[in-house]
């Protein structure tokens, strides 16, 4: 009975619900999308990032110094740590002047409790000391819903509460959070380099070191076959 | 429309694996951080030792030696110093470097022109094409202890005019091939190393 009622209330909607669902599935389908093609470009960054390895270790290999996976490995963690540091230098004392700066800001303004994010300067918008008077916010725990399917969904924009505005006190938050953001997406990026090369470091020590008859053909071989591994040692 | 669906399906993957990915990246910025903070201890210490975290590895040495070994035994022979090609000739016989009609010049004597083994070309020969590096002006060269070295420090056609070969044991290290190219109007001779006929 239960399924039947369900079924009816399917059949009965209205154009402008299906509108609504069809809209909604294709905006669903293209976010999914977008998701898969930034995916795509990240691994194609990262796939880039690991090259590094191959620019150290380079030299290393092809002479012969290093001659087996064991030893590959331990090189190159050495030298894939070394550039970590080299890297991750720049993102870190980024955030030491940010936080350096944060620091005079306390001091100068002596107010230790304030909010250097969200303060927007409640209620009437006039002052505030976050970074937060340089955004649009919106009022979304008042704001106007409906319910679809039995979900609450909003129905309509709610109302703003702070439209960006420059507050002198708020000096300190317009230099740390700017600076901080910087360096914590920075230091993610020189993370992200450093573990697309461990998978490269894996990836090279198997290519390189170990052994595969996967394209050896002794038939081939003992014909003298340009194509066969033999010949290519 | 087949990569549409296939972006499709791979956003749909790393909307449901974004967590772990996540949980994944942070794990391993944590880790990173401790990297980090352990290079940095490591970084002044060696600093207090008069060393550097970005020295030279062993290994980078290693290979740096190797790969200067092969650079000089791979190095181009100075060009002849007359300007007639066809005099320029070098015809090494087996492994013999003793040259035939070459560097022929008003002074057909080239040992009359070698003092002390300092070549002044300017002196000796006309049309010169070719300014004489500087490390031909050294002395004290002994073609045969040198031949027996892997490093050469001098072009040894010009060593050959120093010493007349008086037999092939100063040349047992010295199995390359020899490859006569002409460029413009000097001759270079390249000596490629390894390649061994019975091979």
């Amino acid at each position: 009975m239960m399924k039947m009622n369900n079924l009816i209330s399917l059949i009965a909607l209205s154009e402008n619900d299906k509108r609504i669902i069809i809209a909604l599935v294709i905006v669903f389908v293209l976010l999914f999308v977008l998701i898969g093609l930034i995916g795509m470009l990240v691994t194609k960054i990262m796939k880039q990032q690991g090259k590094a390895i191959d620019r150290l270790m380079h030299d290393i290999v092809v002479t012969g110094v290093v001659s087996d996976k064991k030893h590959f490995k331990k090189v190159a963690k050495k030298k894939s740590w070394r550039y970590l540091y080299k890297q991750a230098r720049i993102p870190i004392i980024i955030a030491l002047v940010a936080t350096l700066f944060l620091l005079i800001y306390y001091l100068a303004s002596g107010n230790w409790d304030a909010n250097i994010f969200g303060d927007w300067g409640a209620p009437d918008g006039e002052g505030g000391k976050g970074f937060a008077t340089l955004l649009f916010l919106w009022d979304f725990e008042n704001c106007p819903t409906t319910q679809i399917f039995g979900i609450t969904v909003i129905s309509d924009w709610p109302a703003l509460l702070n439209s960006p505005h420059f507050s002198v006190d708020a000096w300190g938050s317009y230099i740390f959070v700017p600076l901080i953001i910087t360096s914590i997406i920075w230091f993610f990026i020189v993370v992200q380099a450093f573990i697309a090369r461990s998978f490269r470091i894996r990836k090279l020590a198997a290519q390189i070191y170990d052994k595969s008859l996967d394209d050896y053909n002794q038939t081939k071989a003992l014909l003298g076959d340009n194509n066969s591994n033999l010949n290519n040692h | 429309m087949i990569s549409f669906f296939k972006s499709l399906g791979r956003g749909i993957l790393y909307v449901v694996g974004l967590p772990f990915l996540l949980a994944f990246v942070a794990i391993y910025a944590v880790f990173s951080f401790f990297i980090i903070a352990f290079m940095f201890f490591k970084a002044v210490v060696l600093f207090f030792m008069g060393r550097s975290l970005f020295d030279e590895l062993e290994e980078d040495k290693k290979a740096k030696e190797v790969l200067a070994n092969i650079a000089n035994r791979n190095q181009p022979v100075a060009p002849n110093y007359v300007g007639n090609a066809a005099m320029n000739q070098v015809m090494p016989q087996s492994n013999n470097y003793q040259p035939q009609n070459a560097y022929v010049s008003q002074n057909n004597n080239p040992e009359q022109n070698i003092q002390n083994n300092n070549y002044n070309q300017s002196q000796n020969y006309q049309n010169q094409t070719y300014n004489e590096p500087q490390n031909y002006q050294s002395n004290n060269y002994d073609q045969t202890q040198n031949l027996q070295n892997e490093v050469h420090d001098e072009p040894r056609i010009q060593d050959a005019y120093k010493k007349p070969i008086e037999n092939n044991q100063s040349l047992n290290n010295f199995e390359q091939d020899v490859q006569i190219h002409e460029q413009d109007d000097s001759t270079v001779i390249n000596i490629e190393a390894g390649d061994d006929e019975d091979e």
